[in-house]
């Protein structure tokens, strides 16, 4: 296990080469990838977003892919279509993959996208194939997508459906960087472009085989209990609670604990794991009451409660 | 594998064999005090077994639905969590995460001292009031100590308080109803003035005067056994004494004869 720590230590820091600061990003966007699932970024504009995907992305050796989503943007322009191409002066059909064909698809901006557009992201996240026509085509493993949305400026946007928000295991919130970090990103980027030459610290075989070791990471029964009773309090707190979580919440509490404890090197899921894990897996999933927004109380007030509670 | 499940079974084994003693030891404690302290008040003393056997049983309950793996997690914070997933995995095959893990825990368990689940010290405490108390009880019952004047003065004073009736006389209902003897001899209390009409009369029972005591009437029937026939001059007697000795029937005659002769006067 203390091998596997070293691994994500070397990820982490050549990554922060990049990235300054988003310790915390980069932590929850990778025991994402480790539990082969979907990850939705909100964030204001300018706060690398995007690069840390890209990053990531290079330093696993898995093909990247960018999707600027507007409210034009059609299924097709996703997923691919179908063209007329002269083979031999013959013409036929043939399949124009669209950039869903990729290992990490970053959806930007998924928000401006149409509800129609939103929905062919749908079977791709979950079934890992796209159909085109009457043809199924499979997506190449690992594949994650990684949307982004700006909480801002909600003028022309579609916000996502809670069924389709329930499809992305973590929402995570990308914060603004502290003074020290901003003057090193300032340093960073004002500075003389030296190009740097990008180590492949983990290839899609290893990262397939680390998924496979996450479902392997042991969790005690009485916390396997609580992470029951953490999403079950979050249906019966009416009094802050509009809507709780789903089963689907149960899941992924559990898997991104697994997650956690393999990146932090350890061979069994601990309470800190479940409270880390709870925010990015719960803040999407639950909605606040009234009165809750009344309070100005946020979800990960409402979460916080929830921890407190339930021990 | 079989290893791991066998370490468990040891820890199980050995924390229930700990907490039995305990509880039987906390139980022999409830049971010698509160039979001291029935002792000392001429109360029934086996009665302490209903409070030692309620603890008992309570006790046994409670620590039964107690995780043993949990509890040297308490003892042992490097453990925790650790160890109850171990323990919780401990028939899972082909895992090599998990198998690292019980490898990991086994390693950690060789540290575990059983002397560490014990207070030494309150252990140490706990045999020694036993002792104490043993003697002591020993000594109440051989010199016969007694705080039973306390119990009657106590009784005395919750009856002042609830208003039973109550005369602080040393009078011991329980003396009977527990089986025990009652320490009062004049069993006919004493002496008050009855009134009727409107005449005082003094009344005084002289149980002295009857020649039918209890005493003599036991001492007799224990002495004869059942006779067929029962014996005469007991009868006669107490019936000749009886008007004998009620000089006051025949004042009673003389003042209504007196009556009934003034009455004839004045109406003749």
């Amino acid at each position: 296990m203390k091998n596997y720590k070293e691994i994500f230590d070397a990820l982490f820091k050549n990554v922060n080469r990049v990235i300054v600061g988003q310790q915390e990003v980069i932590e929850q966007l990778m025991i994402a990838m480790l539990c082969d699932a979907n990850c939705l970024l909100e964030g204001y504009p300018g706060l690398a977003k995007t690069l840390l995907v890209k990053t990531v992305g290079d330093f696993m050796e898995l093909k990247f892919s960018r999707i600027q989503s507007t409210p034009d943007l059609m299924p097709s322009d996703i997923t691919g279509t179908y063209i007329i191409e002269e083979n031999n002066g013959k013409r036929e059909f043939k399949f124009q993959p669209g950039p869903i064909f990729a290992n990490i698809v970053l959806a930007d901006e998924i928000n401006r996208a149409t509800p129609k557009t939103q929905s062919a992201l749908l079977e791709a996240m979950q079934e890992k194939q796209v159909t085109s026509g009457n043809s199924t085509f499979k997506l190449d493993l690992p594949f994650f997508v990684l949307a982004t949305q700006n909480p801002i400026e909600q003028e022309g946007t579609y916000p996502l459906p809670e069924a389709q928000a329930d499809r992305f295991l973590f929402k995570i919130k990308v914060g603004y960087p502290s003074a020290e970090e901003e003057l090193e990103i300032v340093n960073n980027y004002t500075a003389e472009i030296v190009e740097q030459k990008k180590q492949v610290i983990l290839n899609k075989k290893s990262l397939l085989a680390l998924q496979a070791i996450v479902r392997q990471i042991p969790i005690a029964n009485d916390l396997k209990q609580r992470v029951v009773s953490i999403i079950m309090t979050t249906r019966k707190e009416k009094s802050i609670i509009e809507y709780g979580a789903s089963p689907r919440a149960s899941i992924g509490l559990v898997l991104a604990a697994k997650a956690r404890a393999l990146i932090n090197g350890r061979n069994h899921v601990t309470s800190e794991d479940i409270n880390a894990m709870a925010y990015p897996v719960l803040r999407h999933r639950i909605i606040l009451n009234f009165e809750a927004e009344r309070k100005g109380m946020t979800t990960d007030d409402a979460i916080k409660e929830i921890l407190a509670k339930v021990r | 594998m079989k290893q791991f499940i066998n370490v468990v079974r040891e820890i199980r084994g050995t924390l229930t064999g700990i907490i039995i003693f305990f509880i039987l030891l906390n139980s022999l404690l409830i049971f010698l005090g509160v039979y001291l302290v029935l002792a000392l008040f001429d109360l029934y003393p086996l009665s302490a077994l209903i409070p030692s056997i309620f603890y008992l049983m309570f006790t046994f309950y409670r620590e039964s639905k107690v995780n043993k793996v949990k509890l040297v997690e308490r003892y042992y914070p490097q453990l925790r969590e650790k160890l109850r997933t171990a323990a919780d995995y401990a028939g899972a095959q082909n895992n090599p995460v998990v198998d690292e893990l019980h490898q990991e825990v086994m390693a950690e368990m060789n540290k575990v001292a059983v002397s560490s689940f014990f207070n030494q010290r309150e252990t140490l405490l706990k045999i020694s009031v036993i002792i104490l108390l043993c003697f002591a009880i020993v000594s109440v019952t051989t010199y016969g100590v007694s705080f039973a004047g306390l119990k009657f003065k106590f009784i005395d004073k919750i009856n002042q308080i609830t208003g039973e009736p109550g005369d602080g006389s040393e009078f011991n209902p329980l003396g009977d109803a527990m089986g025990g003897k009652g320490n009062v001899d004049d069993i006919y209390g004493k002496r008050s003035i009855a009134r009727l009409g409107k005449e005082d009369l003094e009344v005084e029972l002289k149980p002295s005067s009857y020649e039918f005591a209890i005493t003599a009437s036991t001492q007799q029937s224990e002495e004869e056994g059942f006779t067929e026939q029962f014996p005469q001059e007991v009868i006669s007697k107490e019936s000749e004494n009886y008007r004998d000795n009620t000089p006051k029937q025949r004042d009673d005659q003389d003042i209504v004869k007196r009556y009934f002769r003034n009455l004839a006067e004045v109406e003749g």
